[in-house]
């Protein structure tokens, strides 16, 4: 009985979820830079347990369409909080593309999971406010270098 | 008749603020020793700010210090300290924006989130200062760059320090500019780095103990002269190269880092007398990489001369010096007669399982790689240097050789 716990647990265990990034160590898995900047970033986690994590919402969605993944076998899309820094649901965010932001890989775009927050910025700053299909076409016909 | 008249003004424990609302454009402040407190001071027209006897500029972490927003500023002999550090906002000691012909020279900025954020500027010059960002807070994450140019074009930078920060100098947007006799260690993330920018040069600086350098998403730069050293860790790159078109890269030193040499995704870059001394792997190249040369090179000392991820790489390796090789030169020209296999049986495995790294120079090692040499089986054929050197080529200045 105490094995088949033990298995439980650890079956348990591999059920994906995400994992906190550690800025300053973690490499991004699009373009190798170490993440470092606490409002940008993001995660790809996938139904086998396995996370990817990205510096800039950029390159995760390059990472995506780049790596033919297919939609099934993903878990969650994750994308960090411009105010807050937390993960939260990439295809619920609200993105914002302003010249007043600099992301790490220069998308310039900040997600942020309330409303309000993203209006307060747009208010402030200026800019194009954006879901995630509108931000993934968008990306998609960037060419990366000029 | 036209008289261009200037006035020399002399602060001594003045506000600073008050004396620059009164100058004229092309007057010239003296500031005296002393400790000022600076908030986002702006100074719209030419001016040159001379500091004697390092009077300190202190932003008491309440905001940025200068902002620079005219031409032919020129800041010297100063310090600044103490901006404020924040989450959402960056800031930065002194700020350069849409500045044509800005000087900065012999400053000295300590503790301080950015040191420097130039913006749209043309033609400035960043000369002897020393940029300490102190203690490393939370790895990096939270101080930012030391010289940061984003959006800039021809802009010199010439003998500073920079240390404590999370890159040393960063490069966003940037052409046509120079980066030469500079030190850059002991920066949370990368010494120098590069994104974006065409037609750059880099020469005689010294990059030791950052993360990496690394040059990304940029065509056409010269990176010679330099030393890298001593680049350590999982992410430790001599040279990052990730996206990269037409590069040369000579007479470059790169001692004890982890990868002398990424390549990924790096076109048309000639890697050419260059030392690697020491190294785990001289070099690392990526399948997604194309066109590159590797000539006249000396690899001395690394566990791993080439690791490559796919059997069919595009790079040519020609005339190297390695001291792994194990061939002969009966015909007396200098060259060796076989060819020199470069990638290495362990390093295919060590890639596939990286725990296998605990057997390295073990008995069973070199017995693997043995089979591996009379019955090539895994290793890719491709990567190999039909001619190599004999001798050292470059190392220890040992120049006659490298006409050959």
């Amino acid at each position: 009985m105490k094995r088949l716990l033990l298995l439980l647990s650890l079956t348990l265990s591999c059920s994906p979820k995400p994992q906190p990034i550690n800025y300053g160590k973690d490499a991004c898995d699009y373009c190798r830079m170490i993440i470092s900047d606490k409002r940008f970033g993001g995660e790809i986690v996938l139904k086998t347990g396995k996370v990817y994590k990205f510096d800039d919402v950029g390159c995760l969605i390059n990472f995506f369409w780049e790596n033919n993944i297919a939609e099934k076998d993903i878990a969650m899309f994750l994308v960090v909080d411009y105010k807050t820094g937390d993960l939260i649901d990439a295809t619920r965010a609200f993105y914002i593309q302003s010249d007043k932001i600099h992301s790490p890989m220069a998308y310039d775009i900040a997600a942020f999971k309330n409303p309000e927050d993203a209006e307060e910025f747009l208010n402030k700053n200026g800019g194009n406010l954006m879901n995630w299909a509108q931000i993934n076409d968008l990306i998609r016909r960037q060419s990366k270098v000029r | 008749m036209i008289f261009l008249l200037t006035f020399i003004r002399i602060c001594e424990n003045c506000n600073l603020e008050d004396v620059v609302s009164n100058t004229k454009p092309y007057d010239t402040v003296v500031v005296k020793k002393g400790v000022y407190f600076v908030k986002n001071l702006v100074i719209d027209k030419p001016l040159t700010l001379i500091g004697e006897n390092w009077p300190i500029l202190d932003g008491r972490k309440e905001g940025e210090i200068l902002i620079i927003t005219g031409d032919s500023v020129i800041v010297k002999g100063f310090v600044f300290k103490n901006t404020r550090f924040g989450f959402i906002k960056d800031f930065s000691a002194l700020r350069v924006k849409n500045c044509k012909g800005c000087v900065v020279e012999g400053n000295k900025f300590l503790n301080n989130m950015w040191a420097m954020y130039w913006e749209n500027s043309e033609g400035g010059v960043i000369r002897n200062n020393y940029i300490n960002g102190g203690e490393v807070k939370g790895l990096g994450t939270y101080s930012g760059n030391g010289i940061h140019l984003w959006h800039c074009k021809k802009i010199l930078i010439e003998n500073n320090t920079v240390t404590g920060h999370r890159d040393g100098i960063y490069f966003e947007f940037v052409d046509s500019s120079t980066i030469r006799g500079n030190i850059s260690f002991k920066n949370a993330r990368y010494g120098l780095h590069f994104m974006y920018s065409n037609g750059n040069e880099f020469y005689d600086n010294g990059f030791y103990e950052n993360g990496a350098v690394a040059v990304m998403y940029s065509k056409g730069f010269k990176i010679f002269h330099n030393k890298f050293e001593k680049h350590w860790g999982g992410t430790g790159y001599g040279i990052f190269l990730k996206d990269v078109y037409y590069g040369e890269i000579f007479e470059n030193t790169f001692y004890k880092n982890t990868v002398g040499m990424l390549f990924d995704n790096a076109n048309g870059i000639k890697v050419i007398n260059n030392v690697f001394l020491n190294n785990g792997y001289a070099l690392k190249i990526w399948a997604s990489s194309g066109n590159d040369t590797i000539m006249h090179n000396d690899f001395i000392g690394n566990s791993f001369v080439v690791s490559v991820n796919n059997r069919f790489v595009e790079v040519l390796f020609e005339k190297n010096y390695y001291d792994t090789y194990d061939g002969y030169d009966i015909d007396r020209d200098g060259f060796g007669d076989v060819p020199h296999r470069l990638v290495r049986l362990f390093s295919v495995i060590m890639d596939i399982v990286p725990a296998t790294s605990i057997l390295l120079k073990s008995p069973l090692q070199q017995v693997l790689e043995n089979i591996e040499k009379f019955f090539p089986t895994i290793i890719p054929s491709l990567v190999e240097d039909k001619r190599p050197f004999m001798e050292v080529i470059n190392y220890g200045n040992n120049k006659g050789r490298k006409s050959k």
